[in-house]
């Protein structure tokens, strides 16, 4: 089913963010996340579950599984092939993927929607985004003859498979160094429990010119400026908290940043590091003006190519200690995942992941109508949020475990306030 | 095109109400035509877990087991040419195949179930009472707690079979039977070892456990003070 040049994809050793992926999953929790795109028709699943095939050919490392060593898990290159299954009014809850014939993603449709599934050990957004988009245009040829243009988001499922399009890049571009990685508990918003196997998920559309329009008002990037707003909306439920203590904890947004962007790879895998920008609440209240000051710095400072290396370099070497090599998973596993809560999940307010804007060649726009991104759960986090531009629509959807959605509405509020229109959508209707 | 008056966001036409405030929107303009199709679909995937096979699991465990059995008996026979003490261990592991009896055959009814697992109790320790010359210990001190706990356990078996239970009224229960029991164990343990009744200790803890288990049943025949309790314990977590 593979070519030769998936030879060394047999079995693969996975890169520091797969390692983390695969050793902080557990019976009721993975990361996982979603990318939806709506075409202008209704989806011929038989044609999607083609087009699938040909595509996963072209981008092997999608057909990787996950496979439990004794030390460390591996992912081998699966023999058997994935089925394109029907919607589901609960996305990103089944954490099993056994029912996937053990392929990390899934893929789906839902009238005229594709959706695509991927554990994150698999891809980033970046990488996502390519698989999906490389899938819909072979779905284009196959269905309507439209012929493929290869673009960012685009391969051509024509070609042979690139050994870069798989590596490694975070070993590749990491520096020894020293890193500290000290910070205060962040302020998380909390909630009644949603039923299990549920997440509510809202999704915000407004017209990227009014978000440019504004963010340039402020003069900061749509992604400062959402996440400013973001912010303020925390600040003010932060406010109603009746404890001092916890009124006065910062607010921490994790913001995933494209490593693509510093380094040149090819990778179709992870790539990305985790900034957080962080809001002092113990200094008192902030103005809106003042908040996307504090991002915009922030960002500026934290998104260098120092800084994001640093990052990495710390990623890689928390898995290089020999003793914890030698550690059977078992018994490591656990630690791990105390770990992550305690010097990762706590010291976050929420995420604010931005893909950015998505150019597709203009003969296959006309096919595409929209574009969707959608984070999924995270361990303790009751929130996240995730946005994608597409055309002249930019879509912020918020991922939520908790039953309350005060949140998004102060979000999206918010952004009605300064005059920008929002029209939402939900899975709860 | 519909607009929550609450928020001020617009709403996708599948949305009937606003999902950030729940405010239901109705828009006079719009009939029932102009519906679009909704968001997501409707199907609603059930999320089972990881599931184990515990029958698969049972037999797994049944047959490593049954190997230490048969190695023990081995052993026993080609030492003493006889099956003496590897007696106890066939019978453990009989006793463990009546209790897993349940996982691998479907029972009508979970009173027979129950019945083979008292009775296998009964027989096993009738085995050992034989082979250590303890007939006598076995009838006047085993045997009558084991009816009288065979009698407390199918009481629970009806009780957890009930649809409405009250959790009161079997904890006042369970509290009036360990106060007969321990009554029971220290008069047959005084008759058997002295000859005569003597109850001093049992005695001691009877009246707390009495008065507990009356209240338990007070409040379990009392719905008006379980729901005032209900309202003063209320935790809003």
């Amino acid at each position: 089913m593979h070519s030769k040049n998936t030879k060394h994809l047999e079995w693969l050793k996975p890169d520091n963010t797969a390692n983390f992926c695969t050793m902080v999953t557990t019976k009721k929790f993975a990361h996982i996340f979603r990318l939806s795109v709506e075409l202008e028709e209704e989806i011929d699943p038989v044609v999607l579950d083609s087009a699938l095939q040909v595509v996963l050919k072209r981008i092997p490392s999608f057909a990787l599984k996950l496979r439990y060593g004794l030390f460390w898990n591996y992912m081998e290159l699966a023999k058997d092939k994935p089925v394109v299954e029907e919607d589901v009014r609960n996305p990103m809850a089944r954490r099993s993927w056994k029912l996937n014939k053990h392929f990390l993603f899934r893929v789906r449709y839902f009238g005229k929607r594709i959706s695509l599934e991927v554990f994150h050990a698999l891809a980033d957004g970046t990488g996502g985004m390519t698989f999906m988009m490389t899938l819909v245009a072979e779905y284009l040829r196959q269905k309507y003859g439209y012929e493929i243009e290869e673009s960012r988001w685009i391969l051509n499922p024509d070609e042979e498979p690139k050994p870069e399009e798989y590596e490694d890049a975070y070993s590749k571009v990491a520096r020894r160094q020293k890193f500290n990685r000290k910070s205060p508990k962040a302020y998380q918003a909390k909630g009644s429990k949603e039923n299990e196997g549920y997440l509510n998920i809202v999704t915000g559309r407004m017209p990227v010119e009014a978000i440019k329009a504004k963010a340039k008002e402020y003069d900061c990037t749509v992604t400062a400026f959402l996440t400013a707003v973001l912010m303020d909306a925390f600040q003010d439920i932060q406010e109603k908290e009746k404890r001092r203590k916890i009124r006065q904890m910062p607010i921490v947004i994790n913001i995933p940043v494209d490593l693509r962007k510093f380094y040149s790879s090819k990778t179709v895998s992870n790539f990305f590091a985790n900034i957080n920008i962080g809001l002092d609440r113990a200094l008192g209240h902030y103005s809106f003006a003042e908040i996307v000051e504090q991002v915009k710095h922030g960002m500026a400072l934290n998104i260098t190519e120092k800084r994001v290396n640093n990052l990495i370099a710390g990623n890689i070497a928390s898995y290089q200690y020999k003793v914890y090599k030698v550690i059977p998973m078992f018994i490591k596993k656990p630690f791990v995942i105390l770990g992550n809560y305690m010097g990762g999940e706590i010291k976050s307010t929420c995420t604010m992941s931005n893909l950015g804007n998505v150019v597709l060649p203009p003969k296959m726009s006309t096919y595409v109508k929209g574009v969707q991104a959608v984070a999924g759960r995270n361990f303790g986090r009751v929130t996240s949020c995730m946005g994608v531009s597409y055309a002249d629509i930019m879509s912020v959807t918020f991922t939520r475990k908790i039953k309350e959605a005060e949140i998004e509405r102060l979000f999206y509020t918010k952004l009605v306030e300064m005059g920008i229109p929002v029209e939402v959508e939900s899975n709860q209707s | 095109m519909s607009y929550c008056v609450n928020c001020g966001v617009k709403l996708a036409a599948s949305e009937e109400k606003c999902p950030l405030c729940n405010t239901v929107v109705i828009n006079p303009n719009e009939t029932g035509e102009d519906k679009k199709e909704a968001a997501y679909s409707h199907r609603f995937e059930e999320y089972p877990g990881r599931t184990i096979n515990v029958k698969y699991l049972v037999q797994i465990i049944l047959a490593i087991v049954g190997i230490g059995v048969l190695v023990q008996t081995l052993c026993d026979f080609l030492i003493s040419f006889s099956i003496s003490w590897s007696l106890y261990g066939i019978g453990a592991f009989a006793l463990l195949v009546c209790f897993v009896l349940p996982v691998l055959v479907k029972f009508k009814s979970p009173y027979i179930a129950t019945m083979i697992d008292l009775v296998a109790i009964a027989l096993y320790i009738f085995m050992i009472a034989v082979m250590t010359d303890g007939e006598i210990w076995y009838y006047e001190f085993f045997l009558p707690l084991h009816i009288l706990s065979s009698i407390y356990v199918w009481c629970m078996v009806i009780f957890l079979r009930k649809k409405r239970r009250n959790y009161f009224r079997a904890g006042g229960i369970s509290l009036l039977f360990v106060c007969f029991l321990l009554i029971l164990i220290e008069f047959l343990l005084d008759i058997y070892i002295v000859g005569k009744v003597y109850l001093i200790w049992s005695l001691c803890c009877a009246p707390l456990l009495l008065a507990i288990a009356i209240l338990l049943l007070v409040i379990a025949a009392n719905p008006k003070l379980r729901e005032e309790m209900g309202r003063r314990l209320y935790m809003n977590y």
